[in-house]
């Protein structure tokens, strides 16, 4: 049995055990990468017409088309690298079996390693505190929203904490948000944003709230004192209740190219990043950013964004993902 | 920005400087590393392929010229190729019509609304505009409410209502015409260059509004796919110019190479803080010669003219020359460059800061706080005359001002050699790297 046909068969027997939300799921993962995969596809069957034998013209041209997907220099190379071992191992000419070949390490790449857990960790003696941290402009806020949506459908109480004082209009937003979800809210404008956190989380833990979720000021990685800020507001939310965060999540964006590396890299020396959020895969980018981030970070992705809806935030799954951008081909 | 595709670059030349002449094998592993640090900067697949040809080609036809070494003359084909990329000349934003109207757009999250407010302060401080700012984003939450704290922050009025997006458009110029505002800047939602339904939006404006300029909004750190979003918004709108944001991370802005290569729109601005001076004009030279470490005084020196008088510079600069400057004049020079913003964005932009290993340097503005402490610490006296500071008054000053007698060594070790430095700098003995 082909490589392909095994993927296909997991995700077919995955959803021949699944109810209907979660077959939903699958297929909107589909939906969702509708873009993402029409390019990424059609461009590796163009290269499957095009050349009938493996040969060197192959390997530049599938490297091109990697790197175009922004899985990233250094984990592109080294995947090219084995690639190329592979077929002088198993003396692989065909580059139909190849495109599977193809397949088949890219998901290696994400699962290889230590299994890292994709779920949310739930705290069961008390409010689950979620922070949300990243960039500016990849999506925090929206994010937080839909997190919230996700939570209060699961009949859980959820309150939203606006820990971004800085940018114009980010407190608003969230409450609009708070309002719209029917969430909790606590926020204070011009304040320290250690402090209103602080406030926010001794306010969720006399109300018992279940899920408590914080945003942040978007900043850039490599500004010392808002990374300090960070480790601050890292330091307050443990006061209070125990073990929190539970969870630390960092947002990128997906049209991110190799700068999401060093996003992965410097947020996770300055808080305990649990996990990615990729948002904006809707769009065409591939998101490839996230292979380099598992390889080269060890982190995994929890949730994906696959549009504006507030049911458009799935949980992540690698073989959904993979299945998602090259169904056309399987 | 672009620190390591210059760090790669000078790396890889380095074994063609002593070389006789310029030959396809010495300049094949600086070939590599170019290509490299290219793709790892985020510059477009086909871009990095056409440029690395070209310097190659270039390369191996010139014959080595008497004045320049092969290293030097290799680094100025890169150079001259990269300029040629980033579109050679500086196409400013338009300001030559009595009343204009421009339009920005992007993705979301690009930063339209803060690059909006930066747009019309200096608009205003540079081109005495009155500006209008007009909430177009309808959509996002809060967005009216951001851009209108960025109005009242700069005290530049917000045009608002609730209606649909072009009537808004309409009503805003109106107003601006019967409040004597003569630029009109409009702040739309953020989407995705696919969203049929919301691109028609902006496409109904561009019909129906004399549009000055149509500006793209894109974020610096953006991958491969950027040249979609670009070629999807140029396809749809006729795209003037772009602005590049959040360029102040550590992002190599790769972007910008390809923006101006495969679709002739000129970058206008490079978004360098979160402050709302934090909008830069964009020279491709200046922006080469920055990729390769060669500085980027230019830039410097319109930064600090904008922040700085001229007579207090003039006066500096005297007595740094006769090797008066005492830490009095230190202490003033610092409270001038606390006015110019991030510090580590002005030594990037030094010559050479690569090799001096100030090009990566973050600077906490707790430890500038420390050292002005240190400073306001001690007597007049004493900053006119600081040999005369001896264990005892170390020891006051450290208690005075909350820092260590440590502390208050390294900083007087640290000004001995920058009076050094600025006496070989007057000597001429200070030797550019390029």
């Amino acid at each position: 049995m082909g490589l392909f046909d095994k993927l296909k068969n997991i995700v077919a027997k995955k959803s021949a055990v699944l109810d209907k939300n979660e077959k939903e799921e699958i297929i909107n993962y589909e939906k969702g990468l509708k873009k993402t995969r029409e390019e990424f596809v059609s461009k590796l069957n163009i290269l499957g017409f095009k050349y009938t034998k493996v040969s060197e013209e192959y390997f530049e041209e599938l490297e091109n088309i990697l790197i175009m997907a922004d899985i990233g220099v250094n984990t592109v190379m080294k995947f090219m690298d084995k690639l190329r071992k592979r077929v002088k191992e198993e003396n692989i000419t065909d580059t139909e079996y190849l495109k599977e070949v193809i397949v088949d390490e890219l998901l290696i790449i994400y699962v290889e390693g230590e299994s890292l857990s994709d779920k949310i960790k739930i705290n069961e003696n008390g409010p689950t505190v979620i922070l949300m941290v990243g960039v500016n402009g990849v999506g925090k806020t929206t994010t937080i929203a839909k997190l919230a949506y996700k939570y209060k459908s699961e009949d859980k109480s959820v309150m939203l904490i606006a820990g971004d004082t800085f940018r114009a209009g980010a407190s608003e937003q969230l409450k609009i948000w708070a309002d719209k979800t029917d969430s909790l809210f606590y926020g204070k404008s011009e304040s320290d944003a250690a402090s209103v956190i602080y406030d926010g989380l001794l306010l969720a833990k006399e109300k018992n709230v279940d899920i408590v979720l914080i945003d942040t000021a978007g900043r850039l990685q490599n500004k010392v004192n808002l990374m300090k800020e960070l480790e601050k507001i890292n330091k307050v939310i443990g006061t209070h209740i125990e073990g929190a965060p539970h969870e630390t999540l960092l947002v990128i964006d997906a049209q991110t190219g190799q700068n999401g590396i060093m996003q992965a890299k410097a947020f996770k020396e300055i808080t305990n990043i649990t996990g990615i959020v990729l948002t904006k895969l809707d769009g065409t980018a591939k998101g490839g950013i996230v292979l380099a981030i598992k390889e080269e970070v060890n982190l995994p992705v929890k949730f994906i964004g696959l549009g504006e809806k507030m049911t458009d935030l799935k949980p992540f799954d690698i073989e959904n993902y993979i299945y998602g951008l090259f169904k056309d081909m399987i | 920005m672009f620190e390591y595709m210059g760090d790669r670059i000078s790396s890889a030349i380095k074994n063609i400087r002593g070389m006789g002449k310029i030959t396809e094998s010495n300049i094949n592993e600086a070939m590599r590393e170019i290509r490299l640090a290219l793709l790892e900067a985020d510059v477009n697949y086909s871009v990095v392929k056409e440029f690395t040809s070209k310097v190659k080609e270039k390369a191996l036809g010139q014959n080595v010229e008497n004045s320049l070494k092969p290293d030097e003359l290799f680094i100025k084909i890169v150079k001259d190729e990269l300029v040629e990329l980033l579109g050679r000349e500086y196409v400013p934003i338009s300001t030559k019509n009595n009343f204009e109207v421009i339009m920005l757009c992007g993705l979301q999250g690009s930063g339209k609304t803060t690059t909006a407010g930066k747009l019309a302060n200096m608009l205003r401080k540079k081109y005495n505009r009155k500006p209008l700012l007009v909430a177009g984003d309808i959509y996002r939450p809060a967005a009216i409410e951001q851009l209108k704290q960025i109005g009242s922050s700069l005290n530049i009025p917000v045009f608002s209502e609730d209606k649909k997006v072009l009537e808004i458009v309409t009503d805003a110029i109106n107003y601006a015409k019967e409040e004597k505002l003569d630029y009109v800047i409009i702040d739309t939602a953020g989407r995705l260059q696919i969203d049929e339904v919301l691109m028609e939006e902006l496409k109904e404006i561009e019909k129906n509004v004399n549009l000055s300029e149509v500006i793209l909004v894109i974020d610096a750190m953006m991958g491969q796919d950027a040249i979609n979003v670009i070629n999807g918004f140029n396809d749809s709108l006729n795209v003037t110019g772009c602005i590049l944001t959040k360029m102040d991370g550590d992002t190599k802005g790769g972007v910008a190479l390809s923006l101006r290569h495969l679709t002739n729109i000129p970058i206008k601005f490079l978004g360098t803080s979160e402050k709302m001076d934090g909008l830069n004009e964009f020279y491709p030279e200046r922006m080469a010669k920055r990729i390769l470490d060669m500085g980027d005084i230019l830039s410097i020196a319109e930064k600090v003219e904008d922040v700085i008088s001229e007579d207090d510079a003039k006066k500096q600069a005297e007595k740094m020359k006769k090797g008066t400057f005492d830490l009095e004049d230190f202490l003033q020079t610092f409270k001038q460059i606390k006015k110019l913003g991030p510090l580590e964005n002005i030594l990037k932009m030094l010559p050479g800061a690569r090799n001096m290993g100030i090009n990566n340097i973050n600077i906490d503005p707790k430890d500038m706080a420390h050292i002005e402490a240190i400073i306001l610490s001690m007597t007049p006296y004493e900053r006119r005359h600081p040999e005369i500071l001896k264990a005892s008054r170390k020891q006051r000053i450290a208690k005075g001002s909350g820092r260590s007698v440590e502390e208050v060594n390294r900083l007087l070790k640290q000004f001995d050699t920058m009076k050094e430095l600025m006496k070989q700098m007057n000597s001429g003995k200070f030797k550019m790297p390029f």
